[in-house]
Parts: structure tokens; C-alpha cells; sequence
């Protein structure tokens, strides 16, 4: 697995003007620029190093940020790895008083996610390859329109663990239920248990988070093998790589030795 | 109705009419239209009924809908409108001295309009279309740190600073920049 670190620069002000300070990086770390985002992306944890001392020693604000990224081999002996689907407003819409999924959507994504109703609907083909490599999946029926049949699909299995972030840059209570948009650095961790239940059923919901004071309850997040993304890979969905992110092993260099010592408070939804 | 080859055309795109402006390429009287978008953004190729004529298609009007005499006076000096289409007009004429949209150009909300992103000076920036139909990608998807959730859900309940310090990370993800700018008519943002 590639580990990519991105770090990011306030590089403007409101009038589009370069901020005061960083003209000598912007100079010297022109190779690394993302295009020109205001992201820097490094691989060598030295040349990583370099930059953020420069950044630090003039005060200049920086965000460090990590991405992990499978080899093409790794894919499908992987263990975990979140499994995100294009969220899109009015998947739905009313039909000579149906309710029905809008075709040009469903088409262009095979797999998608309605806003409003935060249901996700899939196509036949999907449907068949979820079905042949998972367990619990329940299906709805639906009709596109364009009269072909759709299904809305719901994960009926919860990891019986919490997600490990050991970084959040920020946890926000969301209103009006008592859950938690957690923001992590880009790193996060499976422990043995889940693994092992995601190895069992191939597709499972994770509804809690552990940071590094206390476990909260956080926006439902799917998540699922590599094999059963690697099988989505190969039935041709659309950009399903860029979807995903594999998280880490508890053990990895990254994430071991946080978080042992911690004594965890529980905050349970209402 | 005069139709010919070359004559714009509007689709209904939900309640309302899209801003998508198509062209009629061939005519099959008394049955059907096809029609194509001007160059630029996304290609789009329909054939609409006669039969669908007002209610799923129509001819484009490019003056249809805009306010004029006291009713332009009351919205031209604002910052901030409740109706998208004001907003439009409004800063159209601060762009471009017109209120039509500049070719290939769309009014981008910051904060998201159908995530209740607001129809003001502040959350609206005129940018490339293609710019447009990017930055509704890239909250359509998870991003760095949301881990799994795409953006537009990762932020749902969030406030509307957070969806504004967002659009902005979808800006500079771009390779862009928002910029403010008056040029003489009032202010009004621009991506570039």
C-alpha cells in the first residue's frame, strides 16, 4: 500500500493574491504542487519533512493530510476498505404518481445515493454480483423511468466494532440527532473483530467511531472487502476505485501504540 | 409556434424550465424534433413528441422571465435575493452589463443550492460550466478525511460556515480562485 501525503496551504487571500510568506515555498516546491490546487503531495517522509519544517519556522499554517492507495495485486485480498457511492439530489421523482428512480442517473452510476432520502438504489447487474458475494443485503424493488427495474438496496449488518480514528481534525455534533461528523488527518483503522465479521458478510454498516477521548456515534458509513470491491471494479462501475479508501490494520505503523492507553467514554444515539 | 433548424429550445427539468439552451437539429413534422446543446459542457442529443410541446420542451424565449421597469429597481441593488432567477439576472448585469448568462458560464453556489445554500452575493460566483458540473463531482464523492461519506452527506447537518469553508476546499481543489469584483454595476464574485 502507497501512502501519499498531502499537505494543504491557505496559499490565497479573498483577492485571489498570493499570502505573504509562501513565495519561497510556492518557488522552491513547485514539483510537488497538485496542478495548481493549493494541495502539495509528497511520497518521501524527508522531502515531507523539509517542507513542513519550512512551512512551520515561518509560522505559515499548514494541514497534513494522508492517502492510502492499493496496488492493482492488493485489491482483492484486502481486507477493508470503505465502500462510498455518489450522493446526488432528486434520485427520485413522482411518475403519473409513482414514485420512480431516474434513469439517466441510475445509468451513469449503477450504484448512487438519493440526498434527501439517503436510500441508495442499484442497477440489476450490480444487484447480481452484490448478491453472489454478501450476506444480509435486503432489496426493494423499484422501477426506473424508463421501465426497467431497480433496486434500493439496505445493509442489514453492523460492524460490531467501532472505526478507529485516531486523528480527527474535527468532530462536530450534527443536529438534531445525536450523531457526529467526524473529520480524520486520513488515517483510520479495523480492528481484528470487524475484519472478520467484513470477511463473513462482505458489505456491513459501521455506525460508531473511537477517537482518541471517547466512542460517538457517526454518520453511517458502508464499508466492505476488496473482494467484493474488486468484483464492483470489474463489472465496470463507474470510477468505484475513487470511491473507496482501504483503511489500516491496527497494527500498522501509522496507528499502533495510539489510542492504547485511553480510557473510552461511550456516547450512545438518542 | 414557428419551428426550424437552428431555433433554441428549453427541456422542463423538474418544476422548472432548464437553463441548458438546445439547438433543433432536424424537424420531422407533426411527430417529432431533435435537438443538440451549443458547443461547450456536456453533450446532450434528445428527440421530443410535438405532442410534449409546453409541457416537457419548449421554445427558448431569452428574455422570458426577467423583471423589468419597478420590479428590476427592486431587486438590482441587492445582496442577497430568495429567488435564484433574481440573483441571476442581478448579477448577470454586474458581470456583463446583460442579464443573460455569459456563454458557457453558470452562477456557482459556494454553499450548495439544493443543500440550502443561500442566493447572495456571497455564496454566488460565476465560473466555466465545466467548473460547475466539477465541483457538484467532487461533492458527489468522499474527499480526504471524510472517510467513505461523500461530501454533500458528510456535510448535511452542518453549518453553513462549514459548507462554505467546503466550497472552498472545492475551489482550490480545482486549481481556482474565488475572487470579488465591482465593475461599476455592484459586486459579485467570480471563479477563475
Amino acid at each position: 500500500m502507497k501512502v501519499i501525503h498531502y499537505l494543504e496551504l491557505k496559499l490565497y487571500n479573498y483577492h485571489g493574491e498570493i499570502t505573504p510568506g509562501y513565495e519561497e515555498f510556492i518557488s522552491k516546491y513547485a514539483p510537488y504542487r497538485h496542478g495548481s490546487s493549493t494541495s502539495y503531495i509528497f511520497s518521501d517522509s524527508q522531502q515531507l519533512a523539509e517542507a513542513i519544517s519550512m512551512l512551520t519556522k515561518q509560522g505559515l499554517p499548514v494541514e497534513h493530510f494522508y492517502k492510502f492507495e492499493l496496488a492493482t495485486n492488493e485489491l482483492e485480498t484486502y481486507p477493508a476498505l470503505y465502500l462510498g457511492v455518489y450522493c446526488i439530489f432528486e434520485v427520485f421523482g413522482i411518475e403519473s404518481g409513482k414514485e420512480k428512480v431516474n434513469a439517466n442517473i441510475l445509468n451513469d452510476y449503477q450504484m448512487v445515493q438519493d440526498y434527501e432520502s439517503e436510500r441508495i438504489v442499484v442497477s440489476t447487474k450490480i444487484k447480481k454480483i452484490l448478491d453472489g458475494m454478501t450476506k444480509r443485503l435486503s432489496w426493494e424493488s423499484i422501477e426506473t423511468t424508463n421501465g426497467e427495474e431497480c433496486f434500493i438496496m439496505e445493509v442489514q449488518e453492523i460492524l460490531p466494532e467501532p472505526i478507529v480514528v485516531p486523528f480527527p481534525v474535527s468532530v462536530e455534533p450534527e443536529d438534531p440527532v445525536l450523531t457526529f461528523a467526524v473529520r480524520s488527518d486520513g488515517r483510520s483503522a479495523i480492528t481484528e473483530t470487524n475484519i472478520a465479521k467484513l470477511r463473513e458478510v462482505g458489505i456491513a454498516l459501521s455506525l460508531d467511531v473511537k477517537t482518541p477521548l471517547m466512542v460517538l456515534p457517526w454518520q453511517r458509513r458502508l464499508l466492505a472487502s476488496g473482494k467484493v470491491i474488486k468484483a464492483l471494479q470489474m463489472a465496470g462501475m463507474k470510477n468505484i476505485l475513487e470511491l473507496t479508501e482501504p483503511l489500516l490494520l491496527e497494527s500498522h505503523l501509522l496507528i499502533a501504540g495510539i489510542n492504547q492507553s485511553t480510557e473510552y467514554q461511550t456516547i450512545t444515539s438518542v | 409556434m414557428y419551428l426550424c433548424v437552428g431555433r433554441q429550445i428549453q427541456l422542463k427539468s423538474g418544476k422548472s424550465w432548464s437553463r441548458n439552451i438546445l439547438q433543433i437539429t432536424e424537424i420531422q413534422p407533426g411527430e417529432f424534433i431533435k435537438a443538440e446543446n451549443l458547443p461547450g459542457g456536456l453533450t446532450i442529443k434528445v428527440q421530443m413528441p410535438f405532442t410534449q410541446y409546453g409541457i416537457s420542451w419548449r421554445l427558448y424565449n431569452p428574455l422570458a422571465g426577467y423583471k423589468v421597469g419597478d420590479a428590476w429597481e427592486a431587486i438590482k441593488n441587492l445582496n442577497d435575493w430568495s429567488e435564484f432567477n433574481d440573483a441571476r439576472q442581478t448579477l448577470n448585469y454586474r458581470y456583463h452589463n446583460s442579464f443573460k448568462n455569459p456563454l458557457n458560464k453558470e452562477w456557482h453556489h459556494i454553499h450548495e443550492r439544493s443543500a440550502g445554500g443561500a442566493n447572495s452575493v456571497e455564496n454566488l460566483a460565476v465560473t466555466d460550466t465545466i467548473n460547475n458540473q466539477n465541483f457538484n463531482q467532487w461533492f458527489a464523492k468522499p474527499q480526504i478525511g471524510t472517510l467513505g461519506v461523500s461530501v454533500r452527506l458528510f456535510l448535511k447537518k452542518a453549518s453553513a460556515q462549514e459548507h462554505r469553508e467546503w466550497g472552498y476546499k472545492a475551489i482550490q481543489a480545482h486549481g481556482l480562485k474565488l475572487i470579488k469584483r465591482d465593475l461599476g454595476r455592484g459586486l459579485f464574485q467570480e471563479i477563475v
